[in-house]
């Protein structure tokens, strides 16, 4: 066995500066992807179904279709919001989402819209979206709810 | 000299032994998990997604020359306020019958379906103007889950 010399304790510290360089950099990823994720979901609070039959969202080959409360109208930019993008409630407006949604129906034939609307929108909004998606050619849409238990 | 009584020896020669912890590698693992659980709880959402199909426009529509016809259902929807229950719904069909609660009509259009109905059967939702989306999406769920998988959603009318 070598001797240690004598008066020297022997360096035992674990170089953390990589670690931590690590962790930063995985920090700054993930609040990078959050912000990512949430900029696509609007504030607002979706209808609440009792017994619901509703399934977890599958997060692949989705796109989602915010229907704006109207108090967020003019900080979205618009009345519907599709992918980061704002469309406008009136004829033009809804022609143009359905073109942007007739794209991507024809990058992706099976994909599926995930509409979210607050609970207590008017329906006739939401009706306009689902009719934009229908003229897109888009067959299936995935309406957004909260799942609430039954109280015993 | 026993071996025991060599390692006091040499431990006297040393001096006390340090008992100071180190916390460095705690922390760091604490950071860790803190992270770990302040980023799953971000992630989760309580949403969930219920499907609706929605009608294929245009001349592409694929029609049966074969099938017979059904008579589709139609089905009212007026909110009455903005709670969750605050809902009339009705259907001129005599099977579920004149406006009444969600409950009344979810057990009659349960037992339509069970009785009378198949499941290819169309059922057509007609909300009054401005009908709450929560009622009308509570409608559509009570009709899919009455086994009646083709709902649509029409225009707002009165």
């Amino acid at each position: 066995m070598p001797r240690r010399r004598a008066g020297r304790p022997p360096l035992l510290e674990p170089n953390l500066t990589p670690l931590v360089d690590v962790v930063f950099l995985l920090i700054v990823f993930f609040i990078v992807v959050a912000q990512i994720t949430t900029g696509e979901r609007l504030d607002l609070t979706p209808p609440r179904l009792l017994d619901a039959l509703t399934a977890q969202a599958d997060e692949s080959r989705r796109v989602i279709l915010n229907v704006a409360p109207a108090d967020q109208v003019r900080a979205v930019g618009g009345a519907y919001l599709l992918a980061g993008r704002a469309f406008g409630g009136d004829e033009d407006g809804l022609a143009a989402l359905a073109d942007r949604l007739a794209q991507m129906v024809a990058r992706d034939p099976a994909i599926a819209v995930t509409v979210r609307a607050d609970r207590l929108e008017d329906t006739a909004r939401v009706h306009a979206a689902l009719r934009a998606c229908a003229t897109a050619g888009v067959t299936r849409v995935n309406l957004v709810a909260e799942r609430v238990e039954i109280p015993r | 000299m026993s071996r025991a009584a060599d390692a006091r020896a040499q431990r006297r020669r040393r001096g006390p032994a340090r008992l100071a912890l180190t916390f460095t590698p705690l922390i760091d693992i604490v950071f860790l998990l803190l992270l770990y659980f302040l980023l799953v709880a971000q992630f989760k959402s309580r949403e969930e997604n219920l499907e609706l199909d929605l009608p294929r426009s245009g001349p592409s529509a694929r029609a049966d020359p074969f099938a017979l016809p059904a008579e589709p259902i139609t089905v009212t929807v007026r909110s009455t306020g903005d709670g969750a229950r605050d809902l009339a719904v009705g259907s001129d069909d005599p099977l579920i019958g004149a406006p009444g609660t969600l409950d009344e009509f979810a057990g009659a259009v349960a037992r339509a379906a069970r009785e009378a109905l198949t499941a290819d059967q169309l059922v057509l939702i007609r909300p009054a103007p401005g009908t709450r989306w929560e009622h009308t999406v509570s409608v559509i769920h009570a009709v899919k889950r009455a086994g009646l998988p083709r709902v649509r959603v029409l225009e707002p009318a009165a």
